[in-house]
């Protein structure tokens, strides 16, 4: 889960960018004059973020837009960027500028993290549908967020800045996580974003209404074959991600989104922490989660047979709850790559026959999973990509002699 | 008018017959016999589109269209379902026919001809779930033939195939029982990649609860 969120963006930036864009797309709307917002804003951090600090900066002389990106505590990287504001639209037949993209992108993101709204979101994977009821608040200082599954088990995501509990009513059990670092934005900090317009074509579609409000679409369209199509509506007002689809040559293959929202609601911080105060003497489990590489580990990639445009996130070490009859932990490597727009997850553990059974391809939605059993190891590529991408990951996996 | 009285008479036939399929009066014959003119008979479609024309228009003046935006419509469909691969054939049903046929085969007064249609709308519907399947199982068909993902119903439905070195490849179909235990084995793999989505930028918050059914905590 993301944490909280300490971009201090300056709104009006990338709202001008989009704005423009839409007006373009439907030169029936008149195109609003914004106000650009010269100074800009940094954004008192809760304690203990494990993010420290990022600044935006705009400049309307420039035309620069500045990112440095204060990451982890202890780490003190720095990652300053120059990156090109939106520059004027270029009617290019292959789409969008990446400047464009990057707009969307920055607007879409800033939404998520400040904006106040209740809501029911329904997923749909067209052979099943779940809902969940989510409500997020940040009230300039803390981002608290639950997430209630109204569906199958009952059980209740709370995240309050970067820890995330899951409660488990039934069970009187309560998950605690740290929400991962990285998750602020880092297609956006670690520089992953300037390969996005290499990989998807933005096309700025014709507004529609989404959940009772009025939604611009996108579609991120694959270049490729190792990718599917994204189709993004997020709320013409705020910039409040709407709908998700994922698409394979123009067919859904899932779907996620508002049934409803309230946007702009106040605060209710109660909703979270009587939440909390509920599941008072649950038993609390802490999955333990060990960050490693996967060549300490003793693992290798050929870069060679990757997915263009995939990039190594993080490798993990994790225990696995593992149900049925072998019940129990499986202790698993896990390794995460992201290509700015989505990732893939490749496990890896010692192959157990009780367990491994089951050797090939499922399908849920859009998320793929290829399990292959090589040598004495299994492995578990998990994606929403294309199975010959995955295919592609388990075979560039190489054990270091 | 140089065609034949017989021929004519026919025609006229006919296109009292279509009048009246237009109505809702046609009787089962006829509308057999109606659908055989429309489908052979270029002018009994013209005709067809008249009928509904005149209807439309008199309903409302905004439903009068050009009559070629219906046949480029209907020539686009005809051409997609023919590019349509069958790859399931659907299972012979069961239960035993539907009550006999009442004496209209369709009707704009409803109920009376509904149990007609009972049979070729559950046949449609279990082609809309063919397709259904398809659409999920497509991505991974590399053009050979795909399995049917199994009658697993429930909160997550997964297919699952082989592979081999050449690629994936499909095997046969799984029963509901297998199709489960292979998602609740793949369940905890599923929630730790998701909870490491969290940094996906399209993401709907909520994300990781999606597989809720399938994954538990550590007893």
């Amino acid at each position: 889960m993301a944490p909280v969120l300490s971009l201090g963006l300056p709104l009006r930036a990338p709202a001008l960018g989009a704005r423009r864009v839409l007006a373009r797309v439907t030169p029936a709307r008149p195109a609003r004059l914004v106000p650009v917002r010269l100074a800009a804003r940094r954004r008192l951090l809760p304690q203990g973020a494990a993010v420290r600090g990022a600044l935006l900066r705009m400049s309307r002389f420039s035309g620069a837009l500045v990112c440095a990106a204060a990451l982890t505590a202890g780490s003190a990287r720095v990652l300053a960027q120059s990156l090109k504001a939106p520059a004027p639209p270029q009617s290019t037949p292959s789409g969008e500028t990446a400047g464009d993209l990057r707009a969307w992108l920055v607007r879409i993101h800033d939404a998520a993290v400040r904006s106040n709204y209740v809501g029911t979101i329904v997923n749909s994977t067209g052979t099943s549908v779940v809902s969940s009821r989510v409500g997020h608040y940040f009230d300039g200082r803390n981002t608290l967020e639950r997430v209630d599954a109204l569906d199958g088990e009952p059980r209740s995501m709370l995240r309050i800045n970067d820890e995330e509990r899951t409660l488990w009513p039934r069970y009187r059990v309560a998950v605690i996580e740290p929400a991962d670092p990285r998750a602020a934005f880092p297609a956006l900090v670690s520089g992953n974003e300037k390969h996005i317009p290499d990989l998807y074509e933005l096309h700025v579609q014709p507004a529609q209404r989404i959940a009772g409000h009025d939604a611009d679409r996108l579609l991120l369209k694959a270049r490729d074959d190792s990718r599917f199509d994204h189709v993004i509506w997020a709320d013409h007002a705020t910039g409040l991600l709407l709908r998700v689809d994922v698409q394979l040559a123009g067919r859904t293959l899932e779907s996620s989104g508002f049934s409803d929202v309230n946007i702009g609601v106040k605060p209710d911080s109660a909703a979270i922490y009587n939440e909390l105060h509920r599941a008072d003497g649950f038993r609390i489990v802490r999955p333990a989660i060990e960050h490693t590489k996967l060549d300490a580990e003793g693992w290798t990639m050929q870069p060679a047979m990757l997915p263009p445009g995939f990039m190594a996130l993080d490798c993990v070490r994790r225990a696995l709850d593992v149900p049925g009859d072998a019940a129990g932990q499986a202790k698993v490597l896990q390794a995460i790559w992201s290509d700015g727009i989505t990732h893939v997850s490749l496990f890896i553990e010692p192959f157990q026959p009780q367990r491994h059974r089951s050797e090939g391809l499922t399908v849920i939605g859009a998320t793929h999973t290829l399990t292959r059993h090589v040598n004495d190891m299994w492995l578990t590529a998990v994606g929403d990509v294309p199975p010959a991408a995955l295919d592609q990951f388990v075979r560039a996996l190489e054990h270091k002699s | 008018m140089s065609q034949p009285d017989s021929d004519r008479s026919s025609t006229d036939a006919s296109r009292r017959i279509l009048s009246a399929l237009a109505d809702g009066d046609a009787t089962d014959g006829e509308a057999a016999r109606a659908f055989q003119a429309w489908r052979d008979d270029p002018d009994a479609r013209a005709a067809w589109h008249s009928y509904q024309l005149i209807g439309d228009v008199l309903r409302s003046e905004d439903l009068a269209v050009e009559p070629r935006a219906d046949e480029a419509f209907l020539v686009a469909l005809r051409a997609r379902l023919a590019a349509e691969p069958v790859v399931l054939a659907p299972q012979a049903r069961a239960e035993a026919p539907a009550a006999a046929a009442p004496a209209v085969a369709n009707g704009a007064v409803g109920a009376r001809s509904r149990a007609r249609w009972q049979g070729p709308m559950a046949m449609a519907a279990g082609f809309l779930v063919v397709i259904g399947g398809l659409n999920v199982l497509r991505p991974f068909g590399h053009g050979a033939d795909t399995v049917a993902a199994g009658a697993a119903s429930g909160p997550l439905m997964a297919a699952t195939t082989a592979v081999n070195n050449s690629g994936v490849v499909p095997v046969s179909q799984q029963t509901p029982a297998q199709t489960k235990a292979a998602a609740d084995q793949l369940a905890p793999y599923l929630a730790a990649h998701r909870q490491s989505a969290m940094n996906a930028p399209f993401q709907m918050p909520g994300n990781d609860l999606r597989n809720v059914n399938l994954v538990q905590p550590a007893q």
